[in-house]
């Protein structure tokens, strides 16, 4: 496939319901192109992309607000569950019951809400809310639990979580993933038929 | 989808025009694309934004290439040709203006 075709079947890719024959106009006019194919993908995603915004624009919102309302929501939880007994302090120093407990108090209830409000919308909240969340939330723990300046988390023996970065971030990735298919389940399986 | 009622931008009305011109026909995205000498990302968010308004309608046409699948074409409205007629000729651009 050619890089402008891909540009475009990107762009034009699982279009909200109100955008479907738009998406899908822009392709068969790519068909009948003669030249310039670079040039035409490029303009469609970007009226694609202003268009879902339009379009999403609460939804765009609640993706790109909600790493940060949580990265808030989720320190204090984890904070007050330290301090009031309920997190065990030894759980924070592995790995495994870290990501437990962040993705449980954060990333996955989060993901549902978002996948119950936009089902088949799993993608957007995985990428911008696991990637932006890892940043926002790891910035405020390293340097405010951790004492550490955020930069010193990367390096050779940087971690995510007490694992590996890729580790830590496909775990995260996938808590993101998973709430919001499971809230896109939800909202389908309560749907009435 | 929500609309504003703004004033039609001068590239809308070059469109507008375009397609009054031929009020029977049905224009594909391609050739109005070539009559206005708006690129795609011009052109389709003002195609969605005259449709929402009602000031053109669509339908997706057979390709006059067989055996390709069929096209989305745009013609003007009765309620397209009114708003036309009732916007002021557009202000000369300032580089036309001082040439």
């Amino acid at each position: 496939m050619s890089l402008p075709r891909w540009i475009l079947r990107t762009a034009t890719h699982n279009p909200p319901a109100p955008l479907n024959d738009w998406a899908l106009a822009m392709r068969r006019e790519f068909d009948e192109l003669q030249g310039g194919e670079l040039s035409w993908a490029l303009g469609c995603a970007a009226a694609m992309v202003f268009a879902r915004l339009k379009v999403e624009r609460w939804f765009w919102a609640m993706v790109l607000a909600t790493p940060l309302i949580m990265s808030y929501v989720t320190s204090d939880l984890v904070f007050k569950g330290v301090v009031d007994g309920w997190i065990p302090r030894e759980a924070l120093r592995h790995y495994a019951t870290l990501w437990v407990t962040v993705a449980a108090l954060g990333a996955f209830p989060f993901a549902v809400l978002i996948g119950f409000y936009r089902p088949a919308r799993a993608l957007a909240p995985m990428l911008i809310g696991g990637l932006f969340f890892d940043h926002v939330f790891l910035a405020e723990w390293t340097s405010l639990s951790m004492d550490q300046p955020y930069l010193g988390w990367w390096g050779l023996n940087a971690t995510l979580y007490g694992a590996p970065p890729f580790i830590g971030l496909a775990a995260n990735l996938a808590a993101w993933y998973a709430g919001a298919r499971t809230g896109g389940w939800l909202r389908v399986a309560r749907a009435p038929a | 989808m929500q609309t504003r009622n703004r004033p039609p931008s001068r590239q809308a009305i070059a469109l507008l025009s375009t397609l009054a011109s031929r009020p029977a026909e049905w224009c594909y995205g391609l050739e109005l694309s070539a009559a206005t000498g708006l690129k795609s990302g011009t052109l389709y968010p003002i195609l969605i934004r005259l449709a929402e308004r009602g000031l053109l309608e669509s339908r997706w046409q057979p390709s006059e290439h067989p055996g390709r699948p069929p096209r989305h074409a745009y013609r003007i409205t009765a309620t397209g040709r009114a708003a036309l007629a009732a916007t002021p000729a557009p202000a000369p651009r300032i580089k036309e203006a001082f040439a």
